[in-house]
């Protein structure tokens, strides 16, 4: 027999047993693999494009250079050369005068290359009905854009003429949205835009000091690695891409590309298990077929083709058939979504189907194809004597050929290598442990019930459920763990900023002051008396970098890379130990007994391995100093109140330029007097704490929402592990139901008994779920951060009864035939 | 597929066994379940093995249909010593023309009536499949059934599909194993009729193994099997 009517043979067949609903189960459990796979792999690429190309949206461009100096033109020249897109900005806080009126403003200086990338939306008149328009280039030159906010403080409008440093600029429209805006603390005050060919006129650039230059940059990423390899940047220069500068925002991504890939994982591994448990029914199913095809004449290795080319081919139609059906999932859960998805969506790449299409071979490959195998080697003998079954694989065979599929599998989706080998160690360690703790307790209480009578509905219920326990066990743990995750990240969602910030005291300090030179101290404290504003101290602070520890340079030491390492620490001194600061080790009256001592922040000293009595040495304005560490301090970093990593004795400050900060409290009523402390002092920097949490927490809603709706999809999948455990197990449930029928019980009482079991099922994972959540968020806020915790609270109510409905609805639907169809068919039909 | 014709003699003989041993390890002790067993069945002939249950004819059907092997002695089949083949050299043997009735109809629920006739004649890769099934489930009388699936059919009605199946493709010895074992009398008789109807239409050889004494009476040659021994009757 030829391949090629081999592959007829099993074409026909496959065909056959298709129509005839054999294969319904496998198909169905290889349709949910790959549609819960590619919709997710969809989903989470293009979710994942839109939050990259909205963070290089925030970024402005693929990669910068940003330089406290112009930056040299050979870098553009350069960057041009190799095909990159390049524009230059420059921003600096000024004052801007309008007639009477002043403010300080956030200005930034745009070439004609602006915007590279992101969004720069205006309005060329200031009402607030006006057409907003996306512009192309920033103002031309002689113009200004400006932030509304600026206008009001201005007593100005759009057409009206204001100064700044030695030009004049006319207002010509309102800037509505700057994506590259950035959330950085010294960048709140109000934003004017002008023309980088006004720059010179303004006489600004001289100004000397918080003056930052910024090369933008797009391209292919080739290209810009080569940028980067052009030449070593100077001290005061770094890159800032995605990857590499530390904004919270990029931080923010890569968690939530782990989530979602922790997310598809699960989905993974249950579509997994469903196909796995169909294949093994499938091939049980296909002994006497096997034994039969060779008693009419076919070769092992023929039989293995056929079943082999079926698999293929049933793998083929599962694939395209999921492809479909999960683009329209996906559409549809957009849909759904509408404006929380970030708008518009960019195309998935193709890499996302081929995943999801791999997902179809790997799960045929590593969870149906152990099971098949052994169709090959039925032995003819099989069609007198049935009790020959084919050896099964070994146990160990099956499992590893699981593990590669899986692992295999689970990278394609993360592409995180230590995540991946991390999540099949100690994820498959953890899951068995707590499978075998249910399956034993499982086990404990069917003893322990056995001796007790439970009313019947109920004792049908738990038979089946204890009857298997493993897989009990496993469906159990299934719909726990994704209740649990979906609930702690719910509440972190929902709870966790409120939760901070309810936990602050009503008078906490709001608004941070930063930038107080030491003349306009004594005024600035009079100014917040006199406004009726109650501030905490005011601090001086250097920024300083430090340089050895013990004589030996930070570079040199494995803390090199350390974030405290490679930016500016605010250096500090005072007399008093803050109220959020506890001295851990060593004492705090030695930095006011002695001179050149430092007292070090408990977590940051445990990171860069300094203990007492170690010497640390600092660059400061140019000045070069060291200390000895006398004390260390723990430090509550939530309280709003200015905190420090480092505090110095009183000696070793004195021989820098400080200025200073403080923070205070600004009640919902007195904005007004905000906008007045603005005018008054110009120079000085406040930072609104208000604003920047709203952005925070938009942020975590976004993310966490995303995640929790591709845990939608994992609850899915789970749901369809236990229909494809009942499916598997319907045959002796419909024995069941027909003989218990034959005894005499109703239908109602059946229903009844499945009702139960499907309701248990439901309420044992709820419960589960909730207690780990609980202890979860319990760890979280108490141990991690700190908060009150005042737990799930209402979810303990409706979240159960939602559970067994979930549960009993398509549980029931699924079990309707043994109940209603009549039990001397059911028998007869099970006869073989 | 494996050619097995090299080592075919024509022989008249459908069937030819010589000292046939089976000897099982069940790895506390060594059964023997078949020994010394002879028997030459000729082309055409019917011949009913008869014996109690445990008596080892099933083992012997398998053996002489190439199912299993004997641990002693030979086994022509069709003209092919079977000892010398591998397992897959069997099946192209069984291929060539042997077919099976069971007792528990062996019919793949997934198929139709006529997709279970037409299965041994597309894997022998003959053309006209689906007509020749056809014509075959005309002739056991169930022309009206074709597109039933086995679960849609009496017992009698499938074992009817099982005889037409293993007539198709015109086999040269046909092996049945208690093929009214599971039918009422009635029904069993009308199963028997149509065995022997075809069998002796064809010329097919015939080697069934039954309790049944009055099937095994139709019979051109009856052979008891006891303890594993096999007696002329």
């Amino acid at each position: 027999m030829t391949l090629y009517r081999q592959w007829l043979l099993s074409l026909r067949l496959l065909l056959r047993e298709a129509r005839s609903g054999e294969l319904t189960l496998i198909l169905a459990a290889l349709l949910i693999a790959v549609t819960s796979t590619t919709a997710i792999a969809l989903f989470s690429a293009r979710l994942d494009l839109a939050m990259q190309s909205r963070s290089n949206d925030l970024l402005g461009a693929d990669l910068r250079l940003q330089s406290t100096t112009p930056i040299d033109s050979a870098w553009t020249e350069q960057a041009q050369q190799l095909g990159l897109k390049t524009s230059q900005t420059l921003t600096f806080p000024s004052v801007v005068l309008h007639g009477d009126d002043m403010s300080l403003a956030a200005i930034k200086a745009v070439d004609k290359g602006y915007p590279l990338r992101g969004i720069l939306r205006i309005r060329e008149q200031a009402a607030d009905n006006a057409a907003v328009i996306a512009a192309a280039q920033g103002p031309a030159a002689g113009e200004a854009w400006v932030e509304p906010r600026l206008l009001a403080l201005l007593n100005a409008q759009l057409g009206d003429e204001v100064e700044l440093g030695t030009t004049r600029l006319r207002l010509s429209a309102v800037i509505i949205e700057e994506s590259d805006r950035g959330g950085n603390f010294y960048n709140l005050s109000p934003r004017l835009m002008m023309n980088w060919a006004d720059l010179e006129a303004s006489g600004l650039t001289a100004a000397g000091s918080r003056l930052k230059w910024r090369l933008l940059l797009l391209g292919d990423e080739q290209a810009l690695a080569q940028l980067r390899n052009f030449r070593d940047l100077a001290p005061n220069q770094t890159f800032e891409s995605l990857a590499d500068s530390n904004q919270a925002m990029a931080n923010a991504l890569d968690k939530a590309r782990r989530y979602l890939g922790l997310a598809a994982m699960l989905a993974v591994v249950l579509a997994s298990v469903a196909v796995a448990i169909s294949a093994q029914r499938y091939a049980s199913r296909h002994f006497d077929i096997s034994a039969l095809m060779r008693t009419f004449g076919l070769a092992r290795a023929q039989v293995w083709n056929i079943y082999a080319l079926q698999l293929l081919q049933l793998g083929l139609v599962a694939t395209l058939a999921g492809l479909a059906l999960a683009a329209g999932l996906q559409a549809g859960l957009l849909a759904v979504l509408g404006e929380l998805v970030p708008q518009p969506l960019p195309a998935a790449p193709w890499s996302a189907w081929l995943l999801g299409a791999s997902s179809g071979v790997l799960t045929l490959l590593g969870f149906a194809l152990p099971y098949l195998l052994p169709l090959a080697r039925v032995t003819p003998l099989r069609v007198l004597r049935r009790e020959l079954q084919p050896v099964p694989l070994s146990g160990w065979l099956i499992t590893s050929l699981a593990l590669i599929a899986l692992t295999l599998l689970l990278f394609l989706f993360t592409h995180d290598l230590p995540m991946t080998l991390g999540m099949m160690g100690g994820g498959s360690l953890l899951v068995v442990i707590i499978l075998l703790v249910l399956n034993g307790l499982i086990l404990h209480l069917r003893q322990r019930l056995a001796q007790h009578d439970l009313p019947l509905m109920w004792r049908f219920a738990w038979q089946h459920l204890s009857r298997n326990s493993r897989q009990s066990a496993g469906q159990i743990l299934a719909f726990a763990l994704t209740m649990m995750v979906m609930l702690v990240i719910g509440a972190l969602r929902n709870d966790l900023l409120a939760d901070w910030q309810a936990s602050l005291p009503d008078d906490a300090p709001n608004v941070f002051a930063i930038n107080i030179q030491p003349y306009e101290v004594d005024d600035f404290r009079q100014s917040l008396q006199d406004a009726g504003l109650e501030s905490q101290k005011l601090y001086p602070m250097v920024p300083g970098r430090l340089l050895r520890i013990n004589d030996v340079s930070v570079q040199e030491l494995a803390v090199a890379d350390d974030p405290a390492i490679n930016r500016d620490l605010a250096l500090t001194s005072d007399q008093q130990l803050p109220a959020s600061n506890v001295i851990e080790e060593g004492s705090w009256q030695r930095l006011l007994d002695e001179s050149g001592q430092v007292s070090l922040e408990q977590r940051l000293a445990g990171r860069l391995g300094v203990g007492l009595g170690d010497t640390l040495a600092f660059s400061a304005a140019g000045v070069e100093f060291s200390a000895v560490v006398s004390s260390i301090r723990s430090v509550d970093w939530g309280t709003m109140t200015p905190n420090f990593y480092m505090m110095f004795s009183a000696d070793v400050l004195a021989q820098l330029p400080a200025n200073y900060l403080t923070s205070f409290y600004v009640p919902p009523a007195s904005q007004a007097q905000l906008t007045a402390l603005i005018r008054q002092y110009p120079g000085i920097t406040l930072l609104d704490m208000q604003v920047v949490l709203g952005q925070v927490q938009a942020l975590l809603s976004q993310v966490s929402l995303a995640v929790e709706l591709i845990l939608l999809f994992v609850l899915v999948a789970a749901l369809l592990v236990m229909l494809s455990s009942l499916v598997a197990a319907l045959p002796e449930r419909l024995r069941e139901g027909a003989v218990l029928r034959t005894l005499g019980a109703g239908t109602a009482l059946l229903r009844r008994g499945h009702l139960a079991e499907f309701a248990l099922l439901g309420f044992i994972s709820s419960l589960l779920a909730l207690l780990g959540a609980e202890a979860i968020c319990f760890g979280l806020y108490r141990g991690l951060l700190s908060l009150p915790y005042d737990g799930l609270g209402w979810v303990w109510l409706w979240l159960p009864p939602l559970a067994a409905v979930m549960l009993a609805l398509p549980g029931m639907w699924l079990m309707r035939r043994t109940v209603t169809v009549a039990p001397l068919r059911v028998l007869r039909e099970l006869v073989e | 597929m494996t050619e097995a014709g090299s080592n075919k003699a024509d022989t008249g003989f459908s069937l030819r066994i010589q000292q046939l041993g089976k000897v099982v390890d069940t790895g506390a002790q060594r059964l023997t379940i078949l020994q010394a067993v002879n028997i030459e069945i000729k082309s055409g002939e019917s011949v009913a093995i008869v014996g109690a249950s445990g008596s080892g004819k099933s083992t012997l059907l398998g053996i002489m249909a190439g199912l299993d092997l004997p641990t002693t002695g030979s086994v022509e089949l069709l003209g092919h010593e079977l000892g010398t083949l591998d397992e897959d050299q069997r099946a192209a043997v069984r291929a060539e023309g042997v077919s099976f009735v069971f007792q528990n109809f062996q019919l793949l629920p997934g198929l139709t009536a006529l997709e279970n006739v037409m299965l041994p004649l597309e894997i022998r890769g003959v053309r006209n499949a689906r007509d020749e099934a056809r014509q075959l489930l005309t002739q056991v009388g169930l022309g009206e059934r074709q597109l039933h699936y086995p679960t849609q059919l009496s017992g009698g009605e499938q074992q009817r599909v099982a005889i037409a199946r293993a007539f198709a493709g015109k086999p040269a010895i046909l092996f049945a194993d208690e093929p009214t074992g599971n039918l009422d009398s009635k029904t069993g008789a009308q199963i028997e009729d149509l065995l022997f109807e075809l069998n002796q239409a064809g010329g097919t050889t015939l080697v069934l193994v039954t309790h049944d004494e009055r099937l095994a009476q139709r019979c051109q040659r009856r052979v008891h099997m006891n303890a594993g021994r096999l007696e002329a009757l």
